[in-house]
C-alpha cells in the first residue's frame, strides 16, 4: 500500500509542478501507427472497416460499459481458462468499439506479458509498456500509447522487459496502476488483456484489483472444469458474464 | 462431444448460471463474407443480431439459432412466392377469365 501512496503522490507532485491539465498528459502520450490490413486479418476491428461487424460489436460494448457504470468500476479484465480462446480479440475489439462510441477514454492493456499477443498485432513489442511501468518506474504517460485514427483509444502494450519479469505483478501494483491512469484521464475504461488462468500466476492479481470480470470460453475446447478452477480464483461477484466465442451454433438448424 | 467440454450456449448457461453476453460465431469474420448464405450486409446483420445476445431478452438457446440462422426477410419472400404460385393454380384450375385474359394477352397474341 506504501508504495501506491508514493506513486499517487508522485503523479499529484508532477501534475502540480507542471501544472499540466489532464488533456496536456494525455495529449503527450506518443502516436503509434498502426497496421490495419493485419489487424483486420487478425479479425480486429479498423477504421472503415467494409465488414458489418463493426456496426454490430458496438452493442454488445454498450452492455458491457453500462454494467461498469452500474457497479461503479472503471476496469474490466477479459480472462479465459487457457490459451487461444480469443481473450485478446475480444479485448481489442471492445475496446475499439467502446472508443469509437462513448466519449469516454479507453486504455487497453496488455498485462499477458507472456504471449503479448496484443503488443504483438500492434508492433508494441519495442516499445515502452507495462513492465518498463513497473520495473523501471518509467512515466505512464511515456510507457502509453494512441493512435490517430481513434482518438479516445489508449494503448499500454506489454513492454521491452523479459516475460518472467511481470511475474513479480501483484494486487498493488495493479491498484497503482488503476489509480495513476484514472488520474491522467477522466472517467476512464480500462480493459486488462490477461494471461490464461491456467498457465500463468499473474491472474490472482487481478482478482482484487479488477471491478469487473468476463470470461471467454471457446465452444467445444474449454472444459467445464477448466471453468469451474477459474471461477473459483475470482470473486464471482465481480463476474459480468461470459462470451461464447468460435461458436458453430448458429449454422445448425 | 464429451460431456466434460462447454459445448454450445446452454451449457455454458449450465456452468455459468446464466446464457452468455455473447455468441460470437467461429467464422465471424473476414471469413462471414464467404460462409453459404449470409453474403449479403442485410442476412450478414443478422448473424450478428444473434451474436449480441442480451441476457434480458430472454432468448433460449434454439430460439437464438433459428433467429440468426433464418432471417425474416427470406421467410416472407418464400411465402409471397408461395402464395402468388397457388393463386395462379387456383385461377387455372377453375378456369377464372382473368387468368384467360392474362394469358391470351402475354402468350396468343404475341404468337
Amino acid at each position: 500500500m506504501e508504495k501506491i501512496k508514493q506513486a499517487l503522490e508522485r503523479a499529484r507532485a508532477q501534475r502540480n509542478e507542471n501544472g499540466h491539465a489532464e488533456s496536456t498528459a494525455a495529449g503527450a502520450i506518443r502516436q503509434i501507427h498502426i497496421d490495419w490490413e493485419h489487424l483486420r486479418e487478425a479479425r480486429i476491428l479498423t477504421p472503415n472497416d467494409p465488414n458489418d461487424l463493426f456496426r454490430h460489436f458496438p452493442g454488445f460494448s454498450v452492455t458491457v460499459a453500462k454494467n461498469l457504470k452500474h457497479n461503479n468500476g472503471s476496469s474490466i479484465a477479459i480472462i479465459s481458462a487457457n490459451r487461444g480462446e480469443g481473450k485478446t480479440v475480444l479485448a481489442a475489439n471492445l475496446a475499439i468499439s467502446m472508443a469509437v462510441k462513448s466519449t469516454n477514454p479507453v486504455v487497453l492493456i496488455d498485462a499477458s506479458a507472456e504471449e503479448p499477443s496484443l503488443s504483438q498485432y500492434l508492433d508494441l513489442t519495442d516499445q515502452l509498456g507495462l513492465t518498463d511501468y513497473l520495473i523501471d518506474s518509467v512515466p505512464l504517460t511515456d510507457a502509453l500509447s494512441c493512435s490517430s485514427e481513434y482518438r479516445n483509444l489508449f494503448i499500454l502494450g506489454s513492454g521491452k522487459r523479459q516475460i518472467n519479469e511481470l511475474a513479480v505483478l501483484s494486487q498493488d501494483d495493479l491498484s497503482l496502476l488503476n489509480n495513476e491512469l484514472n488520474s491522467i484521464f477522466n472517467d476512464v475504461i480500462l480493459i486488462y488483456d490477461t494471461p490464461s488462468f491456467l498457465h500463468s500466476i499473474i491472474p490472482t492479481a487481478f482478482s482484487g484489483s479488477i471491478d469487473r470480470f468476463i470470461v471467454v470460453v471457446e465452444d467445444g475446447v474449454t472444459s467445464k472444469a477448466d471453468v469451474g478452477y477459474l471461477l473459483k480464483r475470482i470473486d464471482t461477484e465481480q463476474l459480468q458474464g461470459s462470451v461464447l466465442n468460435k461458436s458453430r451454433q448458429q449454422f445448425v438448424s | 462431444m464429451s460431456q466434460n467440454v462447454i459445448y454450445g450456449a446452454k451449457s455454458v448457461e449450465e456452468v455459468f448460471g446464466q446464457f452468455p453476453l455473447a455468441i460470437i460465431p467461429y467464422t465471424d469474420y473476414p471469413v462471414l463474407r464467404d460462409y453459404p448464405g449470409i453474403q449479403d450486409e442485410h442476412e450478414g446483420s443478422r448473424i450478428l443480431d444473434f451474436a449480441v445476445v442480451n441476457n434480458t431478452r430472454g432468448f433460449s438457446a434454439k430460439d437464438s439459432v433459428q433467429h440468426g440462422s433464418r432471417p425474416r426477410w427470406r421467410i416472407m419472400a418464400g411465402l409471397l412466392l408461395l402464395v402468388l404460385l397457388a393463386a395462379l393454380v387456383f385461377a387455372w384450375y377453375f378456369d377464372l377469365a382473368w387468368i384467360n385474359e392474362l394469358f391470351t394477352r402475354f402468350f396468343l397474341n404475341r404468337s
